[in-house]
């Protein structure tokens, strides 16, 4: 029975996290979270809040006391085309979708001290649904990798 | 109450900013709107809810006016006629802060403290919540009230834009009922659809 109610009680609060997370504005802002790495064996967990202000984004990356901010960040949009009806009404030419692109860049203090200057690239998958993601690579000097991040 | 628009406007006079213009073109391929997962409408899309809005005005005893959905998660609003100024550290909501007044025979509301949790009309429309909405109500005729909206988002828009007006109409003879959202709800079905223009290969979120 205790097992029952553990697994009902997690179902309730991933399910109120969900509903909680809604946001339907600006297609990056709200808490990002996911990994990034070399290989796909090799990962790193990678947390990313954004905020939208009407005309530039800001944000942090890895929240808490490793924290560190957004040097830079923006989203560009190539603009698809609607879907065209035929003379009657009847299925034309489909929709071309959107696409939506994300650059960010971060300094982060490596374990010598130094700095390492980390620059994300990427686009959003299923930019206007909850559970959007943005995927794309990163580069460090000469390093460079993967990412993936889901919106929560 | 239903709603008619006197007459249809083209998007391409909404001043969108470049990311707005993006998403509410892809929300016509992905029709994930929240109203159809059973959350409040929200403001302006109040008046698209299923099976009407009531008006119940109590401006006289309460100094407020209510807006009543019925196909929703039974939501209302609250219009304020008693203040001049809405408070300052407002929690966001589908239907924020409204104070009104009347400006001759017009109703005037002003609405702040919104949420990004809907879209402003079933065409998704998008906002931020700096968004200030104010909406404009003139009865014309015993039946009839003109309705019209002017949206002042500077998250979302490059200036402030007016829509075209649009009609309520009274429907005689029918009083709001009890109506469940969450049963038999075909709004998934709906918005996954008939596979020819909506993207249904997309996963859906309640």
């Amino acid at each position: 029975m205790k097992s029952v109610r553990f697994v009902l009680i997690v179902t309730f609060v991933l399910a109120a996290v969900i509903f909680a997370a809604a946001q339907e504005g600006h297609p990056l802002t709200g808490t990002w979270y996911g990994d990034f790495g070399m290989t796909p064996a090799q990962r790193n967990d990678l947390t990313v809040v954004m905020k939208w202000d009407g005309a530039n984004i800001s944000g942090v990356v890895n929240p808490g006391p490793g924290m560190v901010p957004i040097k830079s960040a923006q989203m560009d949009v190539k603009l698809g085309k609607p879907a065209q009806r035929g003379a009657r009404g009847e299925a034309g030419t489909p929709a071309t979708p959107s696409t939506f692109l994300v650059h960010f860049e971060v300094d982060a203090k490596n374990k010598a001290g130094g700095m390492d200057h980390f620059v994300f690239d990427g686009h959003i998958e299923n930019p206007v649904a909850g559970n959007r993601q943005i995927i794309g690579t990163w580069t460090c000097g000469s390093t460079k990798g993967d990412f993936r991040l889901r919106r929560l | 109450m239903t709603t008619l628009p006197t007459a249809p406007m083209t998007v391409e006079k909404i001043p969108f900013q470049p990311w707005a213009r993006a998403v509410y073109d892809q929300r016509q391929i992905d029709q994930f709107e929240p109203h159809t997962r059973c959350k409040a409408s929200g403001v302006s899309r109040q008046f698209s809810t299923p099976y009407g809005t009531e008006f119940v005005d109590r401006e006289k005893d309460l100094k407020r006016i209510y807006i009543l959905d019925m196909g929703g998660p039974n939501s209302y609003r609250i219009i304020y006629m008693d203040r001049t100024e809405h408070p300052k550290n407002l929690v966001p909501t589908n239907y924020g802060d409204s104070i009104g007044h009347w400006e001759g025979d017009t109703l005037v509301v002003e609405t702040v403290g919104l949420n990004e949790k809907f879209w402003l009309d079933t065409r998704g429309t998008p906002h931020t919540s700096k968004l200030k909405f104010t909406e404009r109500f003139t009865r014309v005729n015993k039946d009839t009230l003109q309705y019209q909206a002017t949206i002042d988002d500077p998250g979302a828009y490059t200036a402030p834009w007016t829509t075209t007006t649009f009609m309520l109409r009274w429907q005689p003879n029918e009083d709001p009922y009890e109506y469940i959202c969450q049963e038999n709800n075909h709004g998934p079905e709906l918005m996954l659809g008939s596979q020819s223009e909506i993207d249904n290969t997309k996963f859906f979120v309640p």
